[in-house]
């Protein structure tokens, strides 16, 4: 028995003095951090390997530290160890001497991150942030305070419970990813973020809301009495990602009450500083211009925020969220003119974030559904490519998912495009292709023989990135390598004879279409318009819609709408366009079939 | 024609690759680094080899093939009897055609900028810093 007493202790002592090496390795790496290491208690503590960088999640960890004292913990972006200031060196002290040696659960998981903790006689004050609330509102947000009063909330919140008891198998009521959810008046669809305006809940709003309502109509800011309404319940640990609701289907100001727990919404917009707002219980929000249109909100999925700067944790409980929005009837006239997302781009960033939210991610989106509706090669396309010397190597720039990469075996065929879920079709298909920007090809000079770029400039939404991309497609061939061009034409007929994209009106004439926005360019900024497919383009651009069919969708055969930027060309803008690039002779150019087409050679 | 199941990035991609990364000068031949490598047979065709030799950078597939592992395979200068060089056109088969990067990523020789080439395709988006 004593000669296991006594192992024990050489183990001990043996890994003891392991420890007191290596916590004299880690100070010196903090002091050349430039940090000032204290010998004596402080009521600042650094902890080595606490870090964001170190993948500690600071959450947990400021739930960690704060259970020793009042304490901040101060942001250090990236850095591997974190600094927490306790209000009194007894706090910091019991903190410094509980934490060393503990070990935490990285983000990265299956590991941990040993703890070393230290005394700093001064804060470090480069790349301290001091990020958790800010005390002013987004422009545009109205909070109101004690809206109600603690009966009328606990009055509000049986009625809720009593509606999700007895609706949680009807239709009305569903339980998403991060929380429950009820909708009254409209339900709510979430695939297009709207509602379907031919299919009201017959039942309408819950009449104990009705003197709310009232209460919210005194306040002047709402222009018409709220007509649908989507009640969230968030459990402790819940959330909602960031998003601006919709702007088409949603009159102008959105109003939220909020009941039961406490939480914090995180407002972004590109751009700016993120702003953390607190929402107490019984506080009405009015959401109104730029909160309600540039901005996003969302709630982080957490079990308890920090309040006060980092003095204050507060444990969530359940919270209720009561959102009345105004569903518009006439698509038409409908809150979008206010939004600048639906503005045809005047600058590189809004064209870059238009092309991301209204060309790329929807692609991605449909990509299925898409490749089976492209399966035929177009045969002036195939025409152009058998018209090459035998064995050129040719470059497909925006391939989709291959319709040309297979038809002309004797070429080598190299697909691009910007699509990752396109390419990976193309892969399953055999075809060798990569993924790239059609801005900036990755590709050697001089490379290709021939280059085709097949209905894929349509899609970039300025003229200079229009150019950028013919641009880019000559820089890929040699000289004397040829170029096909493919672009959307807003001219629909030809020589009085249709394209097969309204030809095909005749068949869908019955089909419900999307209301299309048609707005005039007096009123200052152009808008884009919602395009009502298979008929004529009313401008050149505009966000066409598509109807995609959830392939994957097990449960139902729901249909959700997608709306693609097209720029549109007109009878000799794509000759335009290269007849601005040097080294670019426009050999030919044609109308196929709704398309603006040209053959260049490069010189 | 023989047909694998899956494509991968072959060397004769590789060869039209450049690094675009702003600022850079010269991004050619991007590195290899191949975790994940398949040979795959397939067939050969002298005319089309013959006029892809034309068309390729002729170093950059000799360093390929050296970062891939598979050095001494490729004579360092094409032969000027290159058309008709039957046992010539059959290497150049081999190294263009047949060998395939599944897993790896390809790095900007000057940057250091690192391109992954996952389930045999090269994700070459940049970020908007460096366009």
């Amino acid at each position: 028995y004593s000669k296991v007493i006594k192992l024990r202790t050489t183990m001990s002592e043996a890994l003891k003095k392991r420890q007191e090496k290596k916590k004299r390795k880690i100070c010196a790496k903090l002091q050349a951090y430039g940090l000032q290491i204290d010998c004596n208690p402080t009521s600042t503590v650094v902890i080595a390997n606490a870090g964001i960088g170190n993948m500690v999640c600071s959450t947990e960890l400021t739930h960690l530290v704060s259970q020793y004292g009042d304490c901040i913990l101060l942001k250090l972006d990236g850095k591997s160890y974190a600094v927490v200031q306790y209000k009194n060196t007894e706090s910091a002290k019991y903190a410094a001497e509980s934490l060393e040696g503990h070990q935490m659960v990285k983000q990265t998981k299956n590991e941990f991150a040993t703890f070393y903790c230290f005394y700093l006689n001064n804060i470090p004050q480069e790349d301290v942030i001091f990020a958790e609330e800010k005390s002013d509102l987004p422009n545009g947000l109205i909070k109101i305070e004690n809206f109600l009063n603690k009966e009328e909330e606990q009055a509000l919140i049986n009625c809720i419970q009593h509606d999700i008891s007895i609706l949680s198998n009807d239709h009305v009521s569903e339980k998403l990813k991060h929380r429950t959810v009820l909708h009254y008046g409209y339900k709510f669809r979430y695939g297009t973020n709207d509602v379907d305006i031919n299919n009201p809940i017959s039942e309408g709003l819950p009449n104990y809301i009705e003197n709310l309502l009232d209460r919210i109509m005194a306040t002047g800011y709402l222009p018409s009495r709220p007509d649908q309404l989507t009640i969230n319940m968030y459990e402790p640990g819940d959330g909602i990602p960031p998003h601006t609701d919709n702007t088409r289907s949603f009159d102008g100001v959105l109003s939220t009450v909020s009941l039961g727990s406490h939480t914090v919404m995180n407002f972004s917009k590109e751009g700016a500083e993120r702003i953390d707002v607190c929402v107490e219980p019984r506080t009405l929000f009015l959401f109104t211009g730029e909160s309600r249109y540039e901005w996003r909100h969302g709630i982080q999925q957490r079990k308890f925020d920090i309040l006060d700067q980092g003095k204050k944790i507060t444990t969530r409980t359940i919270r209720y969220s009561l959102t009345f929005r105004t569903v518009v009837k006439d698509a038409g006239k409908s809150g979008c003119t206010q939004k600048e997302e639906f503005l045809i781009p005047e600058n590189e960033s809004d064209a870059n974030s238009l092309e991301s939210s209204h060309v790329h991610s929807v692609y991605d989106k449909i990509a299925d559904h898409f490749s089976s509706t492209r399966e035929k090669p177009w045969p002036h396309v195939v025409e152009f490519l058998q018209s090459l010397p035998r064995a050129s190597v040719v470059l497909d720039v925006g391939c989709g998912s291959g319709r040309y990469l297979g038809v002309c075996q004797q070429h080598f065929m190299l697909g691009c495009d910007r699509s990752v879920s396109l390419i990976n079709i193309c892969k399953q298909k055999n075809f060798p292709s990569f993924v790239c920007n059609g801005l900036k090809l990755p590709v050697r000079e001089g490379s290709f023989d021939a280059c085709i770029c097949i209905a894929v400039i349509h899609h970039y939404a300025t003229e200079k990135r229009r150019i950028q991309a013919i641009k880019e497609l000559l820089r890929a061939v040699r000289i004397g390598g040829k170029i096909l061009i493919y672009a959307w034409a807003i001219e629909q007929t030809c020589n009085n004879v249709k394209s097969k994209y309204l030809k095909k009106n005749a068949v869908t004439s019955n089909q419900e279409h999307i209301e299309s926005d048609v707005s005039s360019p007096k009123d200052g900024k152009q808008k884009l318009a919602v395009h009502v497919n298979r008929t004529l383009f009313v401008q050149q651009d505009l966000l066409v819609p598509w109807k995609s069919k959830n392939v994957n969708s097990k449960s139902n055969n729901s249909c959700s709408t997608y709306l693609r930027y097209y720029h549109v060309f007109k009878e000799n803008e794509l000759q335009s366009l290269c007849s601005q690039i040097t080294e670019c002779s426009v050999l030919k150019s044609y109308h196929d079939n709704g398309n603006w087409c040209v053959i260049l050679e490069k010189v | 024609m023989r047909l694998s199941a899956f494509v991968r990035m072959r060397l004769i991609t590789h060869n039209m690759l450049t690094s675009h990364v702003k600022g850079v000068k010269n991004g050619y031949p991007l590195v290899i680094k191949a975790e994940d490598i398949k040979e795959q047979e397939t067939d050969f065709n002298p005319d089309f080899i013959s006029r892809m030799i034309t068309r390729i950078e002729w170093p950059a597939l000799t360093k390929a093939m050296e970062m891939i592992g598979h050095t001494d395979q490729l004579p360092e200068e094409v032969p000027k009897d290159y058309e008709t060089n039957n046992d010539f056109l059959k290497q150049a088969h081999h190294a263009l055609m047949e060998i395939e990067v599944i897993t790896g990523s390809l790095t900007c020789p000057e940057s250091g900028r690192e391109f992954p080439i996952a389930n045999g395709i090269p994700n070459m988006l940049l970020n908007e810093d460096e366009v």
